[in-house]
């Protein structure tokens, strides 16, 4: 398997769940293994030309028209046309340094200093911005609090730390009134957010890093949610959702001109109409070199290791020697404080000029320390090999989370072993469209549907557990989550107002991977979707995610 | 030299197609055959299957072309290759479920008509484990090299749902896998193969 594409495949594990870093060495393995047992098709050119004459043979309502015989790319072309992309993007990397409009590169880099100096207003609007649409205007929005696009029990582990600070925060967005607030000081202040990391669901949040024994054996238990937090009294009818705006980017556009004026000798460039770039990768060629990937379809810009440059030889050398390879493990006493890793975060930040306008205070994903100080085992315990830095996506004052409750923004990944930023995510321009939405004013539905397990529905429920143990819900606070939308070939993301209620009790003694917390939107239609949802377990109606003790 | 076939005019040429125009069925079908075919035979893992079956989805699309109506044409047909796969092998055994060839036990002369054993087998181990729509999900990724969001579009499903998806998959196969079969497998193999 290439080493790129191995790498690639893992760093986007990595930020679907950060814990998986721990497990590289299996994953290379694994993963390296599952390609090459990709067996070959024996896909037969001859076999696709004769099916397509006698499919085509059967016309529709247009049999007497003759059949231009379609050929297949032959080999050659392959070739050539392999050679000529390749080319493109080298040149097209030369040349983006050189002779991009500063708006361009602009909007590449979010450099702020290109932003400053363009003249014209209008542009910089379209840069960052909110547009208000007409009210309903991204359609119905039922069913996508259904699609559980959430953590569980094997991935709980990545979910951020901060996010279980929210002990009767109040947090609520401006202009939607809630009268749920008990004072909690704001979860965005640097010095609050290391004590935002304490865990509010003491003795049952333990991942599976780390903590893995033999309790994992039955007996089995369900659970089911309470909510033991004020009365809810809410009274905004309706609510603004956000939408990314997307594409449509000129960028993608000055570039494949670049391309386009490329003169390759075997294929005549010109011939082409109206090209765009989707996407371009650059490596930095050194020691602790870097990756990029822009991509124009989605306008996001990701930041990896160039693999190959981040290795240490001699662990390399331990083939599958796993004494050899436990030898390199980190310590503890090996992992930088957390003000050590937002310095070595910032100083990354400031020196590629990456544009935090629009991003909260950093704070430290800290949830392997929770698993670490939880496990009895700690000799065994494999403390990750990368933090990561979140720097929460902000829209009017509140952080973002996404739909684990976590916080949802900037990523920037450190690399424990050389002590150095390794990697970006996250970074998106700040354009968004806003158009309102109906919210439910009933604060027993929401409380109804928190009870089922809000969005994060979809746990496993075992019917034949022996006894249901009960999970006190808290006070919650309203914030934004980052919710997917897919219909008509279009993946939109928006951003909806939802309750977030903290687990504020778990059973002691007992191994709880449910939700650390439970989202509840607002917006009617999604709201309906969970209260007339099937689902709930095997309880008397409250969701049920397996427990073992 | 061939047509090049650029995804934005996708929606023009599928009108012509519906319009009877076979020309345009000729684009779409250049364009797709080998996707749907590699598709196909990851699911059946028989190079005569699934040249039948590809040749049943194509058909299929031709004749009910004229059904799309707007939407991922690319979803539109991995939907119909998944069923034509479906509902061979559900007439090819009584059980319920079985939605590709993995679901499918080894008491059949299945193994004897496959291309290479060895390695399909090692591969049938290895992801017997998962459900089908998972097994696709880890096909579509590492072996169809498919973006998440190509999975999404293929699977009409949501792109931040596949990705968790695909994680878990991942850990899933993490668990299920014992380490020392996956280092082993290609020893395993080339024993066999010098056994044979």
């Amino acid at each position: 398997m290439q080493k790129d594409k191995l790498n690639i495949i893992l760093q986007e594990l990595y930020i679907l769940d950060p814990s998986l870093k721990e497990h590289e060495i299996n994953l290379v393995k694994l993963i390296s293994q599952m390609s090459d047992l990709k067996p070959d098709t024996c896909f037969d050119a001859a076999y696709a030309a004769r099916l397509k004459e006698e499919i085509l043979k059967q016309s529709l309502n247009n049999s007497n028209k003759s059949f231009i015989f379609l050929k297949f790319m032959n080999k050659k072309i392959f070739i050539a046309a392999g050679i000529f992309a390749v080319l493109a993007i080298a040149v097209t990397a030369i040349l983006y340094s050189k002779s991009l409009p500063q708006s361009t590169i602009s909007k590449l880099t979010g450099d702020k200093n290109f932003e400053a100096n363009k003249s014209s207003e209008a542009r910089k609007g379209s840069d960052t911005a909110v547009t208000k649409l007409a009210l309903g205007a991204f359609g119905s929005l039922s069913s996508l609090s259904s699609a559980p696009y959430i953590k569980t029990e094997g991935t709980m582990s990545a979910t951020g730390p901060a996010s279980l600070s929210a002990a009767g925060g109040a947090n609520a967005i401006p202009g939607a009134d809630m009268s749920v607030s008990s004072g909690a000081p704001s979860v965005m202040s640097r010095t609050t957010v290391s004590a935002g990391v304490a865990v509010s669901a003491p003795a049952s949040t333990r991942g599976f890093a780390g903590s893995v024994s033999s309790k994992m054996m039955a007996p089995i238990y369900n659970f089911k949610y309470v909510y033991k937090g004020d009365p809810i009294n809410l009274s905004e009818t309706q609510g603004d959702v956000y939408r990314r705006v997307k594409g449509g980017s000129q960028v993608s556009q000055d570039l494949a001109q670049l391309v386009k004026g490329i003169n390759y000798p075997d294929l005549n460039m010109n011939s082409f109409d109206n090209l765009k770039m989707t996407s371009l990768s650059l490596i930095e060629d050194k020691d602790m070199g870097l990756m990029m990937n822009f991509d124009f379809n989605e306008d996001s810009v990701n930041i990896y290791e160039n693999w190959e440059k981040w290795q240490i030889p001699a662990r390399q050398a331990c083939a599958d020697n796993q004494k050899c390879w436990d030898s390199y493990r980190l310590k503890i006493s090996d992992v930088p404080t957390d003000k050590d890793l937002i310095a070595m975060s910032d100083k990354f930040i400031s020196k590629h000029k990456i544009n935090t306008e629009h991003y909260g205070e950093p704070q430290v994903d800290n949830q392997w320390r929770e698993n670490y100080t939880a496990t009895t085992d700690k000799i065994n315990f494999y403390i990750p090999e990368s933090a990561s830095v979140i720097y929460p996506l902000m829209l009017n004052g509140e952080a973002v989370r996404d739909q684990s409750g976590s916080y949802n923004g900037l990523r920037v990944t450190i690399n424990l072993l050389k002590k150095a930023a390794s990697g970006l995510s996250g970074l998106t321009p700040y354009r968004y469209e806003s158009s309102s939405y109906d919210l439910s004013v009933s604060g027993s539905d929401v409380i109804k549907a928190a009870e089922k397990g809000g969005s994060n529905q979809g746990w496993y429920g075992y019917s034949g557990a022996e006894k249901t143990e009960t999970i006190e819900l808290g006070t919650p606070i309203k914030v934004y989550v980052q919710l997917y939308k897919y219909s008509n070939n279009r993946n939109d993301e928006l951003l909806t107002p939802a309750l977030i209620f903290p687990i504020i009790k778990a059973p002691e003694g007992n191994q709880y991977f449910g939700a650390k917390q439970i989202i509840v939107p607002l917006v009617k239609d999604m709201l309906n979707d969970i209260l007339n949802s099937n689902q709930g377990g095997y309880g008397g109606g409250g969701i049920t995610p397996m427990m073992l003790k | 030299m061939a047509k090049i076939f650029i995804k934005q005019e996708e929606p023009r040429i599928i009108k012509r197609a519906q319009a009877g125009n076979s020309d345009a069925f000729g684009e779409l079908y250049d364009f797709y055959i080998k996707k749907i075919y590699d598709f196909i035979y990851y699911k059946t893992l028989n190079k005569d299957n699934a040249e039948d079956l590809t040749s049943i989805t194509f058909t299929k699309a031709w004749k009910n072309i004229f059904q799309f109506s707007n939407g991922s044409f690319s979803a539109w047909l991995y939907m119909i290759a998944r069923n034509t796969v479906t509902d061979y092998y559900r007439g090819q055994k009584e059980t319920t479920n079985i939605e590709d060839c993995w679901d499918l036990n080894d008491g059949e002369d299945f193994l004897s008509r496959i291309d290479n054993n060895l390695k399909i087998e090692s591969i049938k181990k290895a992801l017997s484990e998962l459900k089908s729509d998972e097994r696709e999900l880890v096909i579509m990724r590492l072996w169809l090299d498919l973006t998440f969001k190509e999975i999404a579009e293929r699977c009409g499903k949501n792109e931040g749902a596949v990705k968790m998806s695909y994680s878990r998959v991942i850990l899933k196969l993490r668990d299920k896998i014992p380490l020392a079969i996956l280092i082993l497998w290609p020893e395993i193999i080339n024993i066999c193969k010098k056994i044979s």
